[in-house]
């Protein structure tokens, strides 16, 4: 058998720990970092192992070639760009480990770590690259040829992204996520005895997957965020599971769903009577100096490290600003023994490679990293793809559709559920969820707002806030 | 750092406004925000917050990218062996 089953996806890595669970071995794997070998954890993303070896460092940025590291852990940042296999632009936290893989970085000379143009950071404190060197013309052409080979993500591969057949799909609903939403909504179809379609590139429940409290609505109820994603997921049967995304919709054709099926990546067509998105949302930057150090991330992501894979993001851990996500962070990090200081008022985060400490509430601390907290913004590229109309809502972390409490959205055949429709809590999402899936198959949910309301741990504001987009 | 992606400091961003640029679209063309590996994922709703403070447009005025399909990269080589859904499904 060749050394990677699973060939590295460029870009559209799929499927991130998914292929630890059916492994045989629950040993350690091993795969090359720039030539180092580096012990993982069966079914780890390699951005994981790598920050639990040390480097949190992985790449490095575009223009003035500073340190980077993972960010997001959702696979929505340039944090963890690098080459796997001979493949550039792998994410490497959406990527499991495999064994004998070859990792590589894949900007920054002789790599990612040292860096020797990390230089032009330190002599142009901004450096605007369309209005510099322009004239003399011999200079410019001097200045176009190093700046092309400096500037740029990886160079051309040398291995292959293995691919496989499309196939066209018919289905009752299509649903585009595996979150808690996601997976609220399949399991609703299957059981009304229609037929599923359930799209997510990693199916072990999204957010569900590191939330650590138990969860109680309606007839759904675990001790954690696991177990109910496991017991959802169970009530979708696996051949109505498509690991992979659904990476377009069109008016009056099928969806585009990119699997990642056993032979390789496949683009597969799936026409739905009605469509369900349930894909979640982003975070984003947190506007303090330093923010781009390696060992600052959001604290979603924290909670993916600490809470999914096990791993410290950094001991002591500074918790700039918190709000839901990383309050959820602290208290987790906390349980687990780790030093949090949170700060109020961040004004600067400091360190070079790594984040060394932290300066705000009058007050510096030394820290290994540093959590902030944008929020979730609802993501909205397959809704608007599909004509829904957004509107602004800073409560609700950004542009939310407009819907009804039941997922509807003006566009007949299109339902929007959970985060990427600006709920905030887990349990919003599973109330939300399952009615945008009875709503699908012709059932009449009821009262779903009152129960959104109730059950759903939203505040006094949110609430207000989805109520006027609600639009009912 | 307003987008790691592209490289795009806040700096960037106020100065292209005070150039004259104050809507999302020429923002991007300018600046280079929301054009990298994320296509916006990370940076747009920081953006979008950073105009609504710096001109005399509200977020909601600034309305938003033109997010095209496909939405994460998809290899030619799997687009090329896609299924014509004019032909007859298998299912």
């Amino acid at each position: 058998m060749s050394k990677n089953p699973y060939p590295p996806a460029a870009l559209p890595s799929l499927g991130a720990g998914a292929r630890g669970d059916d492994g045989a071995s629950e040993d350690a794997v091993t795969f090359t970092w720039d030539g180092d070998q580096i012990q993982a954890r069966p079914g780890e993303p390699i951005a994981v192992a790598l920050w639990r070896a040390g480097h949190v460092t992985q790449t490095r940025s575009l223009k003035y070639h500073r340190p980077r590291g993972p960010m997001c852990m959702t696979g929505d940042c340039p944090g963890c760009l690098i080459r796997v296999d001979g493949v550039p632009n792998v994410r490497g936290c959406r990527t499991p480990v495999v064994d004998g893989m070859d990792a590589e970085s894949q900007t920054g000379w002789p790599s990612a770590e040292t860096d020797v143009f990390s230089i032009v950071d330190r002599l142009f404190e901004r450096f605007d690259h369309e209005r510099s060197f322009v004239r003399p013309q011999p200079v410019n052409q001097v200045y176009e040829a190093i700046a092309r080979r400096m500037a740029g993500f990886g160079t051309q591969p040398t291995g292959e992204v293995a691919t496989s057949p499309g196939r066209h799909l018919e289905t009752d609903v299509l649903v585009a996520g595996g979150g808690p939403a996601g997976l609220a909504a399949a399991r609703a179809v299957h059981q009304a005895g229609r037929e599923v379609r359930l799209v997510d590139e990693d199916m072990h429940g999204g957010s569900l997957s590191y939330h650590h409290e138990p969860i109680e609505v309606g007839d759904l109820a675990a001790a954690d965020g696991p177990s109910l994603a496991e017991d959802l997921l169970d009530e979708v049967p696996d051949r109505r599971r498509i690991q992979g995304a659904v990476v377009g919709l069109y008016e009056d054709e099928p969806a585009a769903v990119l699997a990642e099926e056993p032979e390789g990546l496949a683009v597969h067509t799936v026409d739905a009577e009605t469509t369900v998105l349930a894909v979640g949302g982003y975070e984003g930057p947190s506007i303090v100096e330093g923010n781009d150090t390696p060992g600052v991330l959001g604290a979603r992501a924290a909670r993916i490290l600490l809470g999914r894979w096990g791993l410290e993001p950094g001991d002591p851990v500074a918790v700039l600003d918190p709000d839901r996500q990383g309050r959820a962070f602290a208290d987790l990090a906390t349980e687990r023994g780790l030093t949090v200081h949170t700060l109020d008022d961040p004004e600067w985060i400091e360190g070079e490679e790594r984040v060394e400490a932290v300066v705000g509430d009058k007050r510096r601390v030394d820290v290994e990293a540093a959590v902030i907290d944008p929020g979730v913004a609802p993501s909205a590229e397959l809704g608007r793809q599909a004509g829904v109309p957004y509107t602004w809502q800073d409560e609700l972390g950004g542009r939310v559709p407009l819907h009804r409490a039941d997922g509807r959205t003006p566009v007949p055949d299109v339902y929007v559920a959970g985060t990427c429709a600006g709920l905030p809590t887990v349990e919003a999402a599973l109330v939300q969820g399952q009615a945008a899936g009875q709503r699908a198959v012709g059932e009449q949910p009821q009262a779903i707002a009152r129960m959104i309301e109730a059950e759903g741990g939203l505040r006094d504001e949110e609430r207000d806030a989805i109520r006027s987009v609600w639009n009912e | 750092m307003l987008c790691p992606c592209e490289d795009v400091l806040v700096e960037d961003v106020e100065e292209a406004v005070e150039l004259g640029y104050t809507d999302l679209e020429p923002i991007k063309r300018v600046t280079a925000v929301t054009t990298g590996p994320c296509q916006g994922r990370w940076c747009l709703r920081a953006t979008i917050e950073l105009l609504a403070e710096h001109t005399d447009k509200t977020a909601e005025e600034l309305g938003s990218i033109t997010h095209r399909q496909p939405v994460t990269p998809v290899p030619l080589d799997a687009l090329a062996e896609a299924r014509n859904p004019a032909d007859d499904g298998d299912e």
